[in-house]
């Protein structure tokens, strides 16, 4: 019972994971699949990660608002294959 | 080894800003020039020198950095004016080179160099690193050492990690009189391995922890930044460490005999670094070597300027007791500066040629090379034909197995472009070899910006990357070793085509913030305020802690450190104190005029074509109308501007901290794009008005306060009353407080 109950679960994940492109100022691309209930900070973090940025040196933009920590895929209502711009922070000195 | 936060106060710095591209030039040519890099592409891609590899494309590095020795420091690098007369030589260099070389360099994915990114800061120092360069050994003659290192390195010497990290190294920011504090930089938007195990090897720091120098000697390295001892502590590398990492240090322990002599001689540290300098550059042209291969105009104009420049220029444009020293020239005798700095620019044209002649000649026995890569990778080509097959089937049935789908994906994105051969004749094993370099290219992704078709370029060293033995040449005949070096291509295509990434394997790390910290500012803080910070610095201890949010506004914990320790501000910190400002503006309507804010994001989006609506939802004309001003901070080419329109007088006010008459291009164009978004909002043609720069105002000594002198021109700016400016000169001294406010300000909204 139990083996098919989680089964089942993994099905209902299956359906609902949604693909994610994060694209950088230059136009490349990066696919993350994540569920709707993913906070996107991490994907966040593993961005800056990838692209040795410094942490917290880039912003997530959805639709040109910008992705906070605790927003997750399914509060902002992002539908499989949406875009995220990333923006690196402008600092000047 | 214990980790490089104990030795340093570790902070990391914003993607800071400047001018490290045209080392990136010289990396190009050097790795152009070296002679392993077929060899031993292993050690080379590691080393992250490839300048064939995909993932270092030449989107030039900008690297920053603020260099502080000894003493309090008298005045910054105001570099910013010679930059542009650098750059026009740069330009006219660009001009001058004849199509066809111009087109090699395009082919060989490298144009970038034509155009060269904006420099800021520490040309000098540019200057100071290329007289190093021989072009009779083609590397870099420091003490005797021919030295074939790369960018990173060279930033390595200067003293800057580059990754985004500063190192600070001081006792007392405020009167050490033997405070040394070293900024960084960033590779700004360069492709970095995916993999943390290809970074350069000198930067993995920070979390990373596998740092090349020992202890003591990286210690050394920060502490005096001399050069000599830097490679003293080069030749403190154990063999063991040597072979641990790689061919480059045993490069820079060989020392040239030839070379090597003289400066051996006079190496003691301690005796004056400058002097030991003029010797080293005037040691290179031993250039008998040199001759034979550079073409027919060169040798006239080079052997006299190559090595009279040295002894000529020097002792007039730095008093040569101390490295650090052009930074006072540049201040206190701009006039000589200047001149000295044409001779110098001229050598590094000169040196330019000489190196453009070397990549002349090299490119040819380079494109043979190439064209021997060509065929081998026609032939993986083939055999992986029949993967991506195979795996997309595969694909198909297991999509959820990361590993396989991480690579299906690359697979599919490969078989768009790679498809079309394959469906054609997918058993030819000959191609000609042209329409092979039109085959390959597609795959990486870079041929959206830059689409020569020598792409075929990057595939090389990354493919070998993972098979040490095989030296690529020889192997090819062999089927069976292309097999298994077509499974070695597929991670490259994967780094630089669409990947799939499983948010659920990502682990996230938290990274610790100081839980105590100092900061200039603290002395201007009272008592209580201090303590509050204190207790909030222990509260909040992770970078991630979130302090404030608004709209588009996020402040988090880093970005409070970057605000007290004179870093460089970010739109963030500027949109946050505007926030606060309108917030007053609108508790006390009787002090402050209204006005409207327009975030510096506007500008950004616009120019990034991202959506920008939310930043000009405000402006109608309603609003206007009810408005006496406009205020918009502006940030470009990484110096913050205040841009205020006067209703009323109908004219633009720019508050610029460093007063630059270049800085008004981005004013206009900021007034089109206001133009264009904002129709119908203004009574007349607001690009018409007048773009007056504000005199008088107080203005920056460093390199790092314009952002908070932004704020604070913005919060005089909107004040009914009229500002006394000249009372304010001495802003300066008191932007560590500032900075300090805004900080403790930030942190009073974590109560709320």
């Amino acid at each position: 019972m139990a083996s098919t109950s989680s089964k089942k679960n993994k099905k209902s994940n299956e359906v609902t994971i949604l693909c994610l492109k994060v694209k950088s100022q230059d136009g490349e691309e990066l696919v993350y699949r994540a569920k709707p209930t993913t906070k996107l900070s991490k994907l966040k973090n593993d961005y800056c990660n990838r692209h040795s940025l410094p942490i917290n040196s880039i912003a997530f933009l959805f639709d040109g608002r910008r992705i906070h920590d605790e927003d997750t895929p399914e509060s902002l209502k992002m539908e499989d294959g949406d875009e995220i711009d990333a923006m690196i922070h402008q600092t000047g000195g | 080894m214990e980790t490089p936060r104990d030795i340093f106060t570790v902070t990391p710095a914003p993607a800071l800003v400047s001018a490290l591209g045209f080392l990136h030039f010289l990396r190009f040519c050097i790795s152009l020039f070296l002679p392993e890099v077929d060899d031993e592409p292993v050690e080379d891609h590691k080393s992250g020198r490839g300048m064939v590899a995909p993932n270092l494309r030449f989107t030039c590095a900008f690297v920053a950095f603020k260099l502080y020795m000894k003493t309090p420091y008298q005045r910054p690098v105001t570099s910013r004016c010679y930059v542009t007369s650098f750059r026009k030589h740069c330009d006219a260099y660009a001009e001058i080179i004849d199509d066809e070389v111009e087109q090699t360099l395009k082919d060989l994915n490298i144009h970038q160099f034509l155009k060269f990114p904006a420099f800021q800061q520490c040309i000098p120092l540019l200057f100071e690193v290329l007289k190093f360069w021989s072009p009779a050994d083609e590397g870099f003659i420091v003490l005797g050492h021919v030295l074939k290192f790369t960018s990173d390195e060279v930033a390595l010497l200067i003293g800057m990690p580059n990754r985004g990290i500063d190192i600070k190294w001081r006792i007392d920011p405020l009167n050490g009189p033997l405070s040394t504090e070293i900024w960084f930089l960033e590779h700004f938007s360069l492709n970095k391995p995916t993999d943390s195990e290809l970074r350069p090897r000198f930067l993995r720091w920070q979390g990373y922890t596998e740092l090349y120098f020992t202890q003591e000697n990286a210690a050394k390295i920060f502490k005096f930044l001399k050069i000599s001892e830097i490679f003293a502590c080069l030749e403190n590398v154990s063999n063991e460490e040597a072979e641990k990492y790689g061919a480059d240090i045993i490069a820079i322990k060989n020392s040239e005999t030839r070379s090597g002599h003289e400066p051996l001689k006079l190496q003691s540290p301690q005796k004056i670094k400058a002097s030991a300098r003029k010797k080293l550059v005037t040691t290179p042209p031993p250039s008998p070597l040199l001759s034979p291969p550079l073409s027919p105009d060169s040798p006239h104009i080079e052997p006299p300027k190559t090595q009279t420049p040295p002894p000529s220029t020097q002792p007039s444009t730095r008093p040569p007791t101390q490295k650090i020293s052009f930074s006072q020239p540049s201040a206190e005798q701009p006039p000589i500066t200047r001149a000295d700095l044409e001779a110098v620019q001229n050598k590094c044209f000169e040196i330019f040629e000489k190196m453009l002649n070397k990549i002349q000649e090299n490119v040819g026995a380079r494109l043979d090379r190439l064209e021997d890569n060509v065929e081998k990778l026609q032939a993986d080509q083939d055999s992986m034909k029949y993967k991506f097959i195979e795996f997309q089937m595969q694909c198909d049935h297991n999509q959820e197995k990361p590993h396989i789908s991480s690579s299906a994906s690359s697979f599919q994105s490969v078989n768009n472009t790679a498809l079309h051969p394959s469906a054609q004749a997918p058993i030819q094993v000959v191609h000609p070899p042209p329409s092979m370099v039109k085959e390959i290219p597609p795959p990486p992704p870079m041929v959206q910006e830059i689409p020569p078709p020598i792409q075929v370029v990057p595939p090389p060293p990354p493919m070998v990357q993972e098979i040490p033995p095989p030296p690529p040449k020889r192997k090819r005949e062999d089927g069976e070793k292309e097999e298994s070096s077509s499974k070695k291509v597929v991670p490259y295509v994967k780094k630089n085509t669409k990947e799939v990434i499983f948010v659920d394997n990502i682990i996230v790390q938290s990274h610790p913030a100081l839980e105590i910290m100092d900061y200039p500012g603290k002395p201007f803080l009272a008592e209580q305020k201090q303590q509050f910070m204190d207790e909030c610095f222990k509260k909040f201890n992770t970078k991630e802690h979130i302090i404030f949010v608004s709209g588009n506004i996020e402040i988090k914990r880093s970005d409070i450190d970057y605000l007290l320790t004179n870093d460089w501000l970010g739109d963030n910190h500027v949109d946050a104190f505007a926030y606060f400002l309108l917030e007053q503006s609108r508790l006390m309507p009787e002090k402050f005029q209204r006005y409207l804010y327009i975030s510096p994001l506007y500008r950004v989006y616009k120019s990034l074509n991202l959506d920008y609506q939310i930043f000009m939802e405000h402006i109608n004309p309603v609003s206007v109308q009810q408005s006496k001003l406009i205020v918009q901070p502006i940030i470009y080419e990484k110096h913050w501007v205040l841009l205020v329109g006067k209703l009323k007088e109908k004219v633009w006010k720019l508050y610029d901290s460093l007063p630059n008459p270049e800085h008004k291009h981005i004013c206009h164009k900021v007034i089109n794009y206001l133009h264009e978004d904002a129709v119908g909002c203004f009574s007349s043609d607001i690009t018409k008005w007048n773009v007056q720069a504000v005199r008088g105002i107080p203005t920056q000594t460093n390199s790092y306060d314009c952002g908070m002198f932004v704020c604070k021109y913005m919060e005089k700016a909107v004040l009914r009353k009229k500002i006394d400016w000249s009372a304010l000169k001495d802003w300066q001294k008191h932007m560590p407080k500032f900075r300090a406010e805004l900080a403790y300000f930030l942190f009073l909204q974590t109560k709320k």
